[in-house]
């Protein structure tokens, strides 16, 4: 209240302070609604990510079963043959952002134009198929997990600085405001008070004299 | 599985006869489906190893659980030194090794035209060219230096990479070139002869199987075959061209009838194409097992081989089986039938 | 007849020649059959040494199997030479001993070959099932019953002389 002490008690402060408290509470109502709309968004955001995190979970599991399994059909030295494929640089990932509520959030473009089959069928087992499918399946859905979890986060720090911001303007500069105000108004009315009584005493005088 | 249709003729051989005896003695030695058992029932992968230890491997008791990898490389080249030993004509059984030198010539073909790392794809030992010469065969391009057979291979694999840049041209051109080798090698002997072209057969019915489940277009298909065994390139592609359901249909008078119907019943079930391999492997091992009939001959030194390799496969499998906490059940239906 | 039985030699061999000849046949083909025939067998069973020591007892007596038609040529040899020779002194009989000797000659020489293939399929067995032993020897012996009744129809016909 430090801050609220130095203001001047002026009319011209008063209106000045009054004007700060107008303003104030619109910003507080903008951010209120900002607060919302991006809980609003991030709440959708959680009900996406819960599947897809579920779905990318579950293929992965089966995915990492079937490679599991072409491991034991296979020995390690024709499976190590099978996977040099050479072909690790044909998949293209791009990033871009793109504004959430003035959140810049990630997006990735991938595409893949790898042909991931690229082995001799004689000497490899089918479980490999399998699991390969499953992983190029699941490739552009974790990519798209990524993304969504990052955006996630960003959305999550901005939501709380924002409700740190709406704290703020409620709990601290808009009392402070109307604490400045009734101060200010307090001290103009203590001011006329004291004027009216020494224009009253001067009338007295005057009429005294009379 | 039944094998009906299949006859099997020996070419008895009494220059074979010590090494024959060998073999019966070894064969005492394979796991049998009481052995398989225990490793099974073991409750992990640190007591299954000890298990294996007790019923022959004696191996498992030199080294740690972390190395299964390389016991299992050794005991695979320890068979491929047991076969060079027992072997009175090489041309009869350098076919086995010969499967080796293709895959290090693969490796490092691949590694020399893809730009990766060959490392850990080469198995020592065991093919009958040291993988060195393979190598510097590929480097230089210089393929004179190669046995005939794989230089012309070699050759033509890389001649074919240079027009389609895939990679999978270089497994399709070698996996050819090894087979219509193999097929040249075991000619003249009718129980090898019958073996090796049931074994084309079932590769050929899973490449087929495996392009019709992907999507593949016939051009694939035409290139990736293999040269035929009893089941005709024409036939595999008309195959090809209908639908999957009526496989077993058209398969009932082969000896595939019955593996294409249930392997394809299980991929209806589960997505996974497992039990075709393991019934391709299962038939292997019972036509395998005639040699047992065998009085002597290369037959059974060839078929002791292959039934050792597919051992080594299944104790591949409950190793890493129990390693990831699979459950007994999961692993044993998928264990390759015993040889003995 | 009367002739042909007085003549001094049968196809230009003296009767003596004939049972020489008789009894260097039966044994030397006996001998012969047996040598091949342990020589099957013996090959499967030094595999099975090389990869199992323990199993040599057993392995010895299906190796051993085939020799016996070596004994039965030299038997039957042995009576043409020392029992038999007076006899030889008519050419014909010669000529007979020589015929008489035959069974045992053929009937070893080649049971003596196959017995080393079912005693060679025997120890390829007991390799795997040393508990078996006893079969893989009656099936061995069923081979030697042809070998002994050649020794017995050789016999028979040099008595019938």
């Amino acid at each position: 209240m430090a801050v609220a002490q130095r203001v001047n008690a002026t009319r011209m402060e008063l209106l000045k302070q009054k004007k700060r408290l107008a303003m104030a509470k619109r910003g507080h109502k903008l951010l209120k609604q900002k607060r919302d709309e991006l809980m609003h968004r991030f709440l959708e955001l959680v009900e996406e990510t819960r599947g897809l995190r579920e779905r990318v979970e579950e293929k992965l599991a089966r995915g990492f079963r079937s490679f599991l399994l072409a491991r034991a059909e296979m020995s390690k030295e024709f499976m190590e043959e099978a996977l040099m494929t050479g072909a690790s640089s044909n998949g293209a990932l791009r990033l871009r952002t793109e504004s959430v509520m003035s959140v810049w959030v990630p997006r990735f473009d991938y595409s893949d134009r790898r042909d991931i089959y690229a082995y001799g069928f004689a000497a490899t087992s089918a479980e490999l198929d399998t699991a390969l499918t499953i992983f190029q399946e699941v490739l552009p859905e974790m990519i798209k997990l990524a993304e969504i979890e990052k955006s996630l986060e960003l959305l999550a720090e901005e939501i709380e600085t924002t409700r740190r911001r709406v704290n703020a303007l409620e709990r601290v500069l808009i009392p402070q405001i109307d604490e400045n105000i009734k101060r200010i108004s307090m001290a103009l009315d203590e001011m006329e008070r004291s004027s009216r009584a020494s224009l009253m005493r001067i009338k007295e005088i005057i009429h005294g004299e009379v | 599985m039944s094998l009906a249709l299949l006859e099997t003729s020996f070419r008895q051989d009494g220059a074979y006869a010590f090494a024959t005896g060998q073999i019966r003695a070894l064969e005492a030695k394979l796991l049998d489906g009481a052995k398989y058992q225990r490793l099974l029932d073991a409750p992990d992968a640190i007591e299954a190893w000890r298990a294996l230890a007790e019923v022959g491997y004696t191996k498992a008791t030199e080294v740690r659980l972390d190395h299964y990898e390389q016991a299992l490389q050794s005991e695979l080249r320890e068979l491929y030194d047991l076969v060079r030993r027992l072997t009175v004509r090489p041309r009869e059984t350098d076919w086995l090794a010969q499967r080796y030198d293709f895959h290090h010539l693969k490796v490092y073909l691949k590694a020399k035209l893809l730009g990766e790392e060959p490392g850990e794809g080469v198995v020592p030992g065991v093919g009958l060219v040291p993988p060195k010469l393979i190598e510097t065969a590929v480097q230089t391009e210089i393929w004179s230096a190669l046995p005939e057979a794989l230089a012309h291979a070699g050759e033509r694999a890389f001649r074919e990479y240079q027009t389609t840049k895939q990679a999978q041209t270089l497994d399709v051109v070698l996996d050819t070139e090894l087979f219509a080798l193999i097929q040249r090698e075991v000619s003249g002997h009718p129980y090898l002869e019958t073996l090796v072209a049931l074994w084309t057969d079932l590769l050929n019915l899973k490449t087929l199987l495996r392009a019709k489940l992907l999507h593949r277009e016939r051009g694939f298909v035409e290139r990736a075959l293999l040269p035929a065994g009893m089941l005709e390139k024409s036939k595999l592609l008309k195959l090809f061209e209908s639908a999957v359901e009526t496989w077993a249909e058209e398969l009932r008078h082969t000896e595939y009838g019955e593996l294409i119907g249930r392997s394809l019943r299980a991929w209806e079930e589960q997505q996974s194409l497992a039990l075709l391999e393991k019934l391709s492997d299962d038939l292997v091992v019972n036509y395998l097992k005639r040699a047992k009939l065998a009085l002597y001959g290369v037959e059974p030194l060839v078929a002791y081989a292959l039934a050792k390799e597919i051992e080594l496969k299944n104790i591949r499998m409950i190793l890493i089986g129990k390693l990831n906490g699979l459950s007994k059940e999961a692993i044993a239906e998928r264990l390759r039938v015993s040889y003995v | 007849m009367q002739e042909a039985a007085e003549a001094a030699t049968v196809l230009g061999l003296s009767g003596q020649a004939w049972a020489f000849l008789g009894a260097a046949v039966a044994y030397g083909m006996a001998g012969i059959g047996s040598a091949i025939g342990i020589g099957i067998a013996g090959r499967v069973a030094n595999g099975v040494l090389a990869e199992d020591p323990n199993k040599f007892g057993s392995l010895l007596l299906l190796t051993a199997l085939p020799g016996t038609q070596g004994f039965y040529g030299f038997i039957t040899a042995f009576m043409i030479l020392f029992v038999f020779i007076g006899k030889a002194a008519v050419a014909m009989s010669g000529f007979m001993m020589f015929a008489a000797s035959l069974p045992i000659a053929i009937a070893g020489f080649l049971s003596a070959i196959y017995q080393g293939m079912v005693c060679a399929a025997g120890a390829g067995m007991i390799a795997k099932r040393p508990e078996e032993v006893g079969k893989a020897i009656v099936l061995g012996v069923f081979v030697e019953t042809y070998a002994v009744l050649g020794l017995i129809a050789s016999i028979l016909l040099l008595l019938a002389i």
